[in-house]
């Protein structure tokens, strides 16, 4: 089976190297294609150099713009996995073949990397307050609109068959995706699984996540939510 | 009477700015008259329901000089609310649009990097 990791970065020139380099270190080896959020550092110059195929996006389309433009290059190429691996390097690279796996098996459409799942939370990875008090928010949110229990909704780690990402590659949400993208996958009927991962914290560059951000994000989680359910099936 | 006349003459200029400035705008190409025209038309309808007599006495004697005043407002807010959601759907496609049209041209320039290659390495 044929797996894509998809690497969104926004000003990430510093943290790529090292998340490139940790990628080529695993065992098994991956295809990977950054997708540069039309950054004003050199990211698009250290991917060069570092001999990996990026896509060039014109204008800042957000982390959802950005990851969509992924699916599209994913489907493009007959990949039969995709995977969100964010530019940051928080996603450790090892943990790739756990996130992996049940897609391959077929047990899942989706399967998410978690930092808090029941069984095995990570107790290493500070979650900051305000990203804490957001993701606790959009857990609830989503188990209200679907009854799903999904313990780390704002997790980018992310594996999709090729079901999966053919859908996202027509239609994705835009700002902090990653709780109405679980919603859209469940109104689809897609299977979504959680499994235990390590996350590292992010050792360079600024997170977008900020105070403000956190604070508009249950905002936006309902007006996202809101749009969903509204929306005419089809 | 003459507090309603003084509304209606201030009423009128203003509405007679907006225009002026939403004419200037497609003018000075700032404004697309096509998205513009709703707006234009909606500004000639309150001029002229302003400006006719016939209209507002009619109307008086229909509901009353205050009613007349209240409706005319509801009335009016509630096609200016009409006219933004107008405007906003525009920007919520045209958005769509620009989003898929940045994609694309992510795609199609990683396609020529991927031609440039081969043709670097003799392979075309």
């Amino acid at each position: 089976m044929k797996v894509l990791l998809i690497i969104p970065a926004h000003n990430e020139a510093k943290n790529l190297p090292q998340l490139i380099g940790d990628i080529r270190a695993c065992k098994i080896q991956y295809d990977a294609v950054v997708v540069d959020d039309a950054s004003s550092d050199d990211t698009a110059y250290v991917v060069a150099g570092l001999h990996v195929p990026i896509l060039r996006l014109a204008a800042n389309l957000g982390i959802g713009g950005a990851v969509q433009t992924g699916f599209k290059y994913a489907v493009l190429k007959g990949y039969d996995i995709a995977v969100q691996v964010d530019g940051d390097g928080q996603h450790d690279p090892t943990w790739l073949e756990t996130i992996i796996e049940p897609v391959r098996r077929g047990e899942a459409d989706c399967v998410i990397g978690s930092r808090y799942t029941g069984k095995n939370p990570d107790v290493d990875y500070k979650t900051p307050l305000p990203r804490r008090l957001g993701m606790h928010f959009s857990v609830g949110m989503l188990f209200l609109a679907t009854g799903l229990h999904i313990t780390d909704t704002t997790s980018g780690f992310r594996a999709l068959n090729r079901p999966a990402f053919e859908f996202f590659a027509r239609c994705y949400p835009v700002d902090h995706p990653e709780a109405e993208a679980l919603l859209m996958l469940h109104q689809k009927n897609f299977r979504i699984l959680e499994v235990a991962v390590k996350m590292r914290g992010r050792v360079r560059g600024k997170s977008l996540f900020t105070f403000t951000n956190a604070m508009l994000y249950p905002l936006r989680v309902i007006i996202g939510f809101m749009g969903l359910i509204l929306q005419k099936k089809g | 009477m003459s507090e309603v006349i003084q509304l209606r003459t201030c009423g009128m200029f203003l509405i007679l700015l907006v225009l002026v400035y939403t004419l200037h705008l497609v003018r000075s190409n700032r404004l697309s008259a096509h998205l513009a025209i709703s707006w234009i038309i909606a500004e000639l309808v309150f001029l002229i329901l302003i400006l006719s007599d016939n209209v507002w006495a009619y109307a008086k004697s229909l509901v009353g000089e205050s009613a007349v005043l209240y409706g005319a407002l509801l009335l009016g807010t509630v096609w200016i609310v009409f006219l933004m959601l107008d405007s906003l759907t525009r920007i919520s496609s045209l958005t769509v649009k620009l989003k898929e049209v940045n994609q694309e041209l992510a795609l199609a320039l990683q396609r020529l990097d991927c031609l440039e290659e081969k043709d670097r390495k003799g392979l075309l």
